[in-house]
């Protein structure tokens, strides 16, 4: 198979994830929109950043006035898992040299590591295929972006449409197909439970390193003093 | 206002290359342990959490318990529906619905 192929493989392997990519990436546009943010800034995002959860809580915490420091704090942890991603990709991508190294790690997502971690395992890793599941993701994360920013300019103010609802349900559909064991849902009442107790105690949006750190503790000591 | 949130794009695009990037550089060989695969779960649980409760407990900043508090209704609601349909989009429409229901009938 030629480069174009592999290349063309990988457009082609995206295709099923479509509609997911699109319905979230329409979301995003709109709630964006409707936050205060600019069509050249939401769909400058989307270019710039190209993750999903992150885009999602900065819009969120934008709305509640978090200082900005927290936003890059808040965004920072939650992309953190990249940094293992990455890693394990890291072995293949090294000898593609530094300019593929640097283009392959700007499009990592969570569905382009999912599909091209599988692909190497049972193919021989190959830098064009990798290279057309991220860009056919990026190209459609962009896109559906630009559409729900400009249906977002369209609706009216955001308590009129209950909008403003939308941020918060779209995370809890964002996470709850992430709670798969008990130790998930031990996790997930612990920061609540934190992220209260921050909220009386703490000055203004202290809570949210307060509780991502405490629950993300929580979460390694259950995992880490299990036994086998 | 826009140049700032141009500025605080860039700083979260930029941070967010450093996730992608660094460690596929710095690390050579590395093996990943199964363990660390299982708590990078936690990670979005936690974060994820952090944000959804305080905006459904204290929509206004004041922690609000009561009946009065339709984002907390609506919340838990969603919560029922998503765990019991697993279909996304049609959960995140129907707690709107619900939210606007709320809204209208019980002039909350």
């Amino acid at each position: 198979m030629s480069n174009a192929d592999k290349f063309l493989e990988g457009i082609k392997a995206v295709t099923p994830l479509t509609l997911g990519v699109a319905s979230f990436a329409i979301a995003y546009g709109l709630l964006a929109r409707k936050a205060g943010l600019s069509l050249f800034s939401l769909t400058l995002m989307s270019l710039s950043v190209f993750a999903g959860a992150a885009q999602f809580l900065t819009i969120s915490m934008l709305i509640s006035g978090t200082p900005f420091i927290l936003i890059l704090f808040t965004t920072f942890v939650v992309n953190s898992r990249y940094l293992l991603m990455s890693a394990s990709l890291g072995s293949y991508t090294r000898k593609w040299g530094t300019g593929w190294q640097i283009l392959l790690s700007f499009l990592l997502s969570d569905e382009s590591y999912a599909l091209t971690i599988s692909y190497f395992m049972k193919n021989e890793p190959n830098k064009y295929y990798q290279l057309g599941v991220s860009l056919g993701l990026y190209i459609k994360w962009a896109i559906f972006t630009l559409i729900g920013g400009l249906l977002g300019s369209f609706l009216g103010g955001p308590q009129t449409w209950g909008l403003d609802f939308a941020l918060p349900a779209t995370f809890i559909v964002i996470i709850l197909p992430m709670i798969t064991t008990w130790r998930h849902v031990t996790v997930c009442l612990a920061t609540a439970v934190f992220s209260t107790i921050g909220l009386v105690f703490l000055p203004t949006k202290w809570y949210i390193p307060f509780a991502t750190v405490l629950g993300t503790i929580v979460g390694g000591v259950l995992e880490f003093w299990k036994r086998k | 206002m826009e140049t700032e949130i141009v500025g605080l794009i860039i700083g979260i695009a930029a941070l967010t290359f450093f996730t992608r990037f660094a460690f596929a550089v710095v690390l050579k060989k590395v093996k990943i342990s199964e363990k660390w695969n299982r708590w990078i779960v936690y990670i979005p649980i936690a974060v994820f959490t952090t944000i959804i409760v305080p905006s459904l407990l204290a929509p206004n900043e004041e922690i609000e318990l009561s009946i009065q508090n339709e984002y907390l209704i609506a919340g838990i609601v969603t919560l029922l529906i998503a765990y019991k349909t697993k279909n996304l989009a049609g959960t995140v429409i129907i707690g709107i619905s619900i939210i606007l229901l709320l809204r209208a009938l019980l002039g909350f």
